[in-house]
């Protein structure tokens, strides 16, 4: 007799989940750290993004690929730093998926990369259950969004590795409550890491030029010690 | 509104775990009812995904499936009480007993398909119907 219930207890996204593994396999083996970034439309991640390729590039060999439903705008504006970019167009998808990012990648050799940027499609609930395989997530939250984003978006604060507040030359304009954002960032996601930045004047944008020059720092050392402890396995394989 | 995205994950893996244990004759295998955990914080909207699910499920062999949710309450560890505890308001990570801000959420982001339930061979009816006649489930 054949069974009539049938166990699966499988994750619905296990396929995405598979191949964000294999991405993140690959990023660790080039030795480039990628960083993701997403935020609501308007809150400014192609500004930021643009001009942190721009302060990174004399240092770093820097990339970004870029998600959006329509139109190649972003890439260019992207472009203007200098840096190699590529536009992934979703068309009616509303979020990247691993898949998305992986054949993006190809023709890009990984190991002439140092850092790789991804800028997520504008919106902050769909992206949050798609791993893309990314060191680090950023969360964009702008002065002139309101302060309780976080409580209205939880699940992608929760996601995120570090929330940055953007435009914050319009934080007065804006009666941006300062306190009250940090309190919702701290309550959906206790002990996150904040930045305040604005692309615009430059505020703020050394320290997260540092923030994200000691994770790359910290990769390539990861990895030199990697290779070292694999050569050390080879030797005493002989 | 990513739910069609996720209802047709869902069928892949459905699809996929029917081949795996040969039930791969869509006739005799329709899938009556497929039960799927939602955490409250998966950003999933579970009627969304309904509607989705019905739409996505169309020339498929979950064609005739009807969709059932279980949702998962968001839960997170207090580090002071030292002990699981469910949140009094989802979106805030608060233990609802001592008051202290807690570290992680220990559930309610699943997004899962626990079980399906098949037709029989030749009564194109759920199990639950066939169980209230009188025969048992059996497992694999």
């Amino acid at each position: 007799m054949q069974p009539r219930i049938l166990e699966v207890r499988q994750q619905i996204l296990k396929k995405n989940d598979t191949v964000a593994r294999e991405l993140r396999e690959r990023f660790r083996a080039a030795g480039v750290l990628v960083v993701s970034l997403v935020s609501s439309p308007g809150a400014g991640k192609t500004t930021f993004l643009t001009e942190t390729l721009r302060r990174l590039k004399s240092t770093f060999r820097v990339a970004a690929l870029v998600g959006d439903l329509a139109t190649e705008n972003d890439a260019k504006r992207l472009a203007q730093s200098g840096a190699p970019v590529r536009q992934i167009v979703t068309g009616t998808v509303c979020h990247l998926e691993a898949q998305m990012v992986s054949d993006a990648l190809l023709g890009w050799e990984l190991e002439a990369l140092d850092i790789l940027f991804i800028e997520n499609v504008g919106n902050l609930v769909c992206p949050s259950s798609y791993d893309l395989g990314e060191d680090l997530r950023l969360v964009l939250l702008s002065t002139t969004e309101g302060e309780d984003k976080p409580l209205k978006y939880p699940t992608i604060f929760n996601t995120a590795d570090l929330a940055v507040i953007t435009k914050m030359d319009m934080a007065g304009a804006a009666e941006f409550d300062r306190a009250a954002a940090h309190r919702n960032i701290d309550d959906v996601r206790p002990g996150m890491r904040v930045m305040e930045v604005s692309a615009r004047s430059g505020a703020g944008m050394d320290g997260w030029i540092d923030y994200v020059s000691g994770r790359r720092a910290a990769r390539a050392a990861n990895q030199e010690a990697g290779t070292g402890a694999l050569f050390a396995g080879a030797a005493c394989g002989l | 509104v990513h739910e069609l995205s996720i209802a047709q994950s869902l069928i892949e893996v459905v699809v996929e775990q029917l081949a795996l244990n040969g039930f791969e004759d869509d006739k005799s295998c329709a899938v009556a009812v497929v039960h799927a955990r939602i955490g409250v914080r998966s950003a999933v909207i579970p009627a969304a995904l309904q509607s989705a699910f019905s739409s996505a499920v169309r020339g498929t062999p979950l064609r005739r499936a009807r969709l059932c949710i279980e949702m998962v309450p968001a839960g997170g560890w207090c580090g002071t009480c030292e002990e699981e505890r469910v949140l009094e308001d989802p979106r805030k990570l608060r233990c609802p007993s001592c008051g202290e801000r807690m570290r992680r959420l220990t559930r309610g982001n699943e997004l899962e398909v626990s079980c399906v339930e098949l037709f029989d061979r030749d009564v194109e009816e759920p199990l639950h119907a066939a169980a209230n006649s009188g025969s048992t489930p059996a497992n694999s």
